[in-house]
C-alpha cells in the first residue's frame, strides 16, 4: 500500500497493532499434504467408479435388456408361427370342433331323411 | 540467483513440483491465516479455512495462468470463504461468530514473559477492545480493514480482491475508520499523547 493510502503514523493503525497475529499450527503443513493426498484419492475413485460405470456398466446393462427384448420377442413369434400351422393344418378338424362344441348350432341342424341317407351312402 | 515470483512458482506447481507449492505456502500461510483469523476470530476455524484455500488454489494449479498478481487471487480466494463461511455461520445461531468471539482462546504470538502483570492486564484489555471493535464493522468493511491494515493492499489490490470499484473501497474504507476511530478513541487519545 502506498504511503498515501497507510499512513503508519496514524493513531488508528497503531491502536490496531493490539491486535496480535497468530502462528499456524505446527502440523499444518503436513496436515495439508494430508488433506491433499486424501482429496485426489477420493477423487481418483470416483472418477474410476464413474468412468466403470459409464463404460461397462451402462452399455452392459443396455445390451442385456435388447438381448432380453429380442428373446422373448423371437419365443412369441415362434409360438405364434407354430400355432398358426397346427391350425392350418387341421382346419376342418378345428371347425367341426368348433361345431360340436356349440350345441345350439349343433341341435338347429335337421336330421337326414331316409332318402338322404341313402344318398351320402351312395 | 533470483528468488523466483509467486507466479513462476505457480508455474512450477502446474508442471508437477510440489515444493514450489511449498515454498508458496511458506510465503502466504501465515498472511492469509491471520487474514482469515482476524476476520473469523476463531482460531481453528481460520486453520480449516486457510487450508481450504491452499487446497482450492492447488486443485486449480492445472487451469492456472498468469493473467493478475498471485497474491491478489489467492486473497480473493480466502475472502469468498471467510464470507461463506460468515454466512453459513450465520445460519446456526448458536454456532455463531458473535457467540464464540467472547469464548475464543487465541494463540496469538506474544511474548508474555517480558511484561510485568499491569502491562499484560492492559494489552489484554486493549487487544479484547480492538478484536470487538473490528468485529463489530460489517462484513465486507471488516475484510477492506485487514487488508489495508495488516496485508498493506492499495485500494486497487483491495477492490480487485473484492470486486467492486476503487471508489468503493476508498468511501467504505474511510466509513470503517471513522467507526473504528469513534469505539477505540480512549486509546488513541492515549497514542497521540504519547
Amino acid at each position: 500500500m502506498k504511503e498515501s493510502e497507510n499512513n503508519k503514523s496514524d493513531p488508528l493503525w497503531k491502536v490496531l497493532d493490539a491486535f496480535p497475529q497468530v502462528e499456524s499450527h505446527p502440523q499444518s503443513r503436513a496436515k495439508f499434504w494430508a488433506r491433499v493426498a486424501r482429496d485426489e484419492a477420493t477423487a481418483a475413485i470416483t472418477s474410476t467408479r464413474w468412468r466403470w460405470f459409464l463404460r461397462i456398466a451402462l452399455p452392459s446393462v443396455g445390451m442385456a435388456c435388447v438381448i432380453l427384448a429380442l428373446v422373448l420377442g423371437g419365443n412369441a413369434l415362434i409360438q405364434r408361427h407354430a400355432e398358426d400351422r397346427e391350425i392350418a393344418a387341421n382346419l376342418e378338424l378345428y371347425e367341426n370342433l368348433d361345431v360340436i362344441q356349440n350345441m345350439p348350432q349343433l341341435a338347429s341342424y335337421e336330421e337326414p331323411s331316409d332318402e338322404d341317407f341313402d344318398e351320402m351312402v351312395e | 540467483m533470483a528468488t523466483p515470483t509467486d507466479e513462476e512458482l505457480m508455474l512450477q506447481v502446474k508442471r508437477g513440483d510440489r515444493s514450489a507449492f511449498n515454498a508458496i505456502m511458506d510465503r502466504y500461510e501465515k498472511p492469509v491465516l491471520n487474514m482469515i483469523y482476524r476476520y473469523l476470530q476463531d482460531y481453528d476455524g481460520a486453520q480449516d479455512l486457510m487450508q481450504e484455500t491452499f487446497l482450492r488454489v492447488y486443485k486449480a494449479r492445472e487451469r492456472y495462468e498468469v493473467r493478475s498478481k498471485f497474491s491478489t487471487w489467492l486473497f480473493q480466494i480466502a475472502v469468498n470463504l471467510c464470507l461463506n463461511e460468515r454466512r453459513f455461520r450465520s445460519y446456526r445461531r448458536h454456532d455463531s461468530i458473535e457467540a464464540m468471539a467472547g469464548q475464543e482462546v487465541p494463540r496469538e504470538l506474544e511474548d508474555a514473559r517480558a511484561l510485568s502483570p499491569e502491562e499484560l492486564s492492559r494489552k489484554a484489555e486493549m487487544a479484547s477492545l480492538v478484536r470487538a471493535a473490528v468485529q463489530s464493522l460489517p462484513e465486507e468493511e471488516r475484510v477492506m480493514v485487514i487488508l489495508a491494515k495488516w496485508e498493506e493492499k492499495s485500494y486497487e489490490e483491495i477492490a480487485e480482491v473484492m470486486g467492486c470499484s476503487v471508489d468503493a473501497v476508498k468511501s467504505r474504507l474511510y466509513r470503517a475508520k471513522k467507526m473504528l476511530r469513534e469505539q477505540l478513541k480512549d486509546f488513541i487519545t492515549e497514542h497521540e499523547g504519547i
